[in-house]
């Protein structure tokens, strides 16, 4: 998960692997919902026992066969001070992958919430990601943390990450050889990466409507995309005017310069509900 | 005059009179009638026109005709772009649209006369009747000769003469070749191929190598993608391409032969609301320099060439 020069980086849920210790910095109850259905679905594929170290009020999850799924509240490795009690913690981790190993589990996949209501400050929060660092590092486990970022303070945000080896987003909505499209929620949107031809209209087409009921403006970031043909960017127009119908509007941003040259010749750069944002950096 | 349907006629003239002996006519009772009417022409007979107007000038549209789509493929937009502006339910739309000839290569007056030719076609069922004058003091003999091919009839004064050598335009295209170019024995090539991924790498590669780069690259390579995308698209289509640069040009030539042919004036219409298969080659033709497609017995040669990195804007 650590580049080589030790660059925190992105990896979508799907790609975890164990000895993974991600996070997940959220904003809305959507995006953590998808990330975490992703986790958990994930850890079925992969025969892996799955624990949630929940907070309050628990993350809504996926139905999963028995067995399969343990859920411990948190809470009970507080100490009377707002403490973590690691001993505890770690003693509970460990029997729970000993556990999954006996049952013939692939790894302990943790889902923890450990900045839910009633969770301590920030230091004893760092503590906590301390303590499952050192632990996952051996390859045994793999873990995301759900930090909810409407109930960070300044600061926060980045001190959590750098406790993290990366951060973990959703698992692409398109992810072919030329071709990957993320959902992003922060702003609302795609992230289009890669390839756009014959081929591909039809999974743009799929992921665009993925997000035609989100009812607020959306950005899709193309600052990633190589090539895209004229028929792709006809389907941005129909997504354009879709969203100018419910009063919103879709902003291209990183287009390449060539591609807004080419909507302005065409007289699309009109096209009710959209929006030319920044350019590519190139 | 029929009211509907393209009305296509020539006139040649060699005065100044001569060329307001049609063009007054022609305007004053379209204004007369309440026709949006368009004088696309040089900026001299222009100043002719609105002087014999008087009054009546103020109504009329203008365009100087060199800026007024600067190539066949932009020439035609601009025709269909001004009738969706200003067409009238009900009634016809008058044009009195003047090429421009003279400094123009031997290619390019091929492909003006060609689209002459295939205005017939690509206006066919508009509510339009177009004028086309040629100063005969100044237009090559061959482009005053090709007038009468092009057109069905010409227009002297109030008074229509039939051309009577006008042709039919796949026929007339497939006979006014360009200079043909053949690819040089060190070209590159690619191909043949199902695959529009490796038509697009090579595009790049070959575009990278000639020394285009931002806007240049992407929009050559994008040319050569709507091309080749178009010709693949009929199933069991294989394309081989060919690339070579000649000065001020970089030249891609498809090759393909497949199951379908490619209609001889396929891509000048611009994208409409509704997605239609020639999109993409009109994107390639309105990218490219130029643009042209051959059919060879099965064998279909498309020709593209765009603007090297030492050409300047």
């Amino acid at each position: 998960m650590v580049h080589a020069h030790g660059v925190r980086r992105r990896v979508h849920v799907g790609d975890l692997r164990p000895g993974d210790h991600a996070c997940l910095l959220f904003a809305s109850d959507e995006e953590r919902a998808s990330v975490l259905r992703d986790f958990v679905l994930g850890g079925l594929d992969a025969d892996d026992k799955i624990l949630c170290l929940t907070g309050d009020p628990a993350p809504s999850l996926p139905p999963v066969p028995p067995g399969r799924l343990e859920v411990v509240a948190l809470a009970q490795f507080l100490t009377a001070d707002g403490r973590f009690d690691a001993a505890a913690l770690l003693a509970r981790l460990r029997t729970a992958a000993a556990r999954s190993r006996a049952e013939g589990c692939r790894a302990l996949r943790v889902a923890g919430d450990p900045g839910a209501g009633g969770m301590p400050d920030l230091p004893r929060l760092l503590e906590y990601e301390a303590l499952l660092d050192g632990e996952f590092g051996s390859g045994r486990a793999l873990a995301v943390c759900q930090y909810d970022l409407r109930r960070c303070g300044p600061g926060t945000p980045d001190a959590l990450e750098s406790a993290h080896a990366g951060s973990v987003e959703a698992d692409p909505l398109v992810r072919t050889a030329d071709l990957v499209v993320v959902r992003t929620y922060r702003p609302q949107g795609l992230r289009i990466e890669g390839v756009v031809d014959a081929g591909a209209h039809r999974c743009l087409r799929d992921a665009l409507r993925s997000v035609a009921a989100v009812r607020e403006d959306v950005r899709l970031e193309m600052s990633r995309v190589e090539f895209l043909d004229l028929a792709g960017l006809r389907l941005l127009m129909t997504f354009a005017r879709a969203r100018a119908a419910r009063h919103c509007t879709v902003e291209l941003t990183g287009l390449l310069p060539h591609l807004r040259q080419v909507i302005t010749m065409i007289g699309w750069d009109r096209t009710p509900g959209l929006r030319l944002g920044a350019a590519h950096a190139c | 005059m029929p009211a509907d349907g393209f009305v296509h006629h020539a006139c040649l003239y060699g005065t100044d009179a001569e060329f307001l002996a049609t063009a007054v006519p022609f305007v004053r009772d379209g204004l007369a009638a309440g026709e949006p009417v368009l004088a696309a022409t040089t900026p001299a007979n222009l100043d002719l026109l609105r002087r014999a107007l008087g009054e009546r000038a103020h109504a009329l549209d203008t365009a100087e005709t060199a800026y007024f789509g600067r190539r066949p493929v932009e020439r035609v937009s601009a025709f269909l772009r001004y009738h969706d502006r200003r067409a009238r339910p009900g009634r016809r739309t008058r044009m009195l649209a003047e090429p421009v000839w003279c400094g123009r290569s031997a290619r390019q007056v091929a492909e003006w006369k060609r689209m002459e030719s295939g205005l017939n076609v690509l206006l066919a069922g508009l509510p339009v009747w177009m004028i086309c004058p040629y100063d005969t003091r100044t237009v090559p003999a061959d482009v005053a000769r090709a007038a009468c091919a092009t057109h069905p009839a010409r227009m002297d004064g109030r008074r229509l003469i039939p051309c009577a050598g006008c042709a039919e335009p796949a026929a007339y295209a497939a006979g006014v070749a360009p200079p043909r170019a053949p690819a040089p024995a060190g070209a590159s090539r690619a191909g043949p191929t199902t695959a529009a991924s490796a038509v697009r790498l090579f595009a790049r590669e070959r575009a990278v190598a000639a020394g285009l780069d931002g806007e240049r690259l992407g929009l050559a390579v994008l040319a050569v993608c709507e091309a080749a995308a178009y010709l693949l698209a009929p199933a069991g289509t294989r394309l081989a391409v060919r690339a070579w640069e000649e000065p001020g040009q970089l030249v891609y030539e498809l090759l393909c032969t497949g199951p379908a042919t490619v209609p001889v004036f396929a891509g000048f219409r611009p994208p409409g609301d509704r997605p239609e298969p020639e999109d993409g080659l009109w994107l390639a033709r309105s990218l490219a320099d130029s643009l042209d497609i051959r059919a060879q017995g099965a064998l279909t040669r498309l020709t593209l060439r765009v603007t090297g990195p030492r050409t300047f804007d």
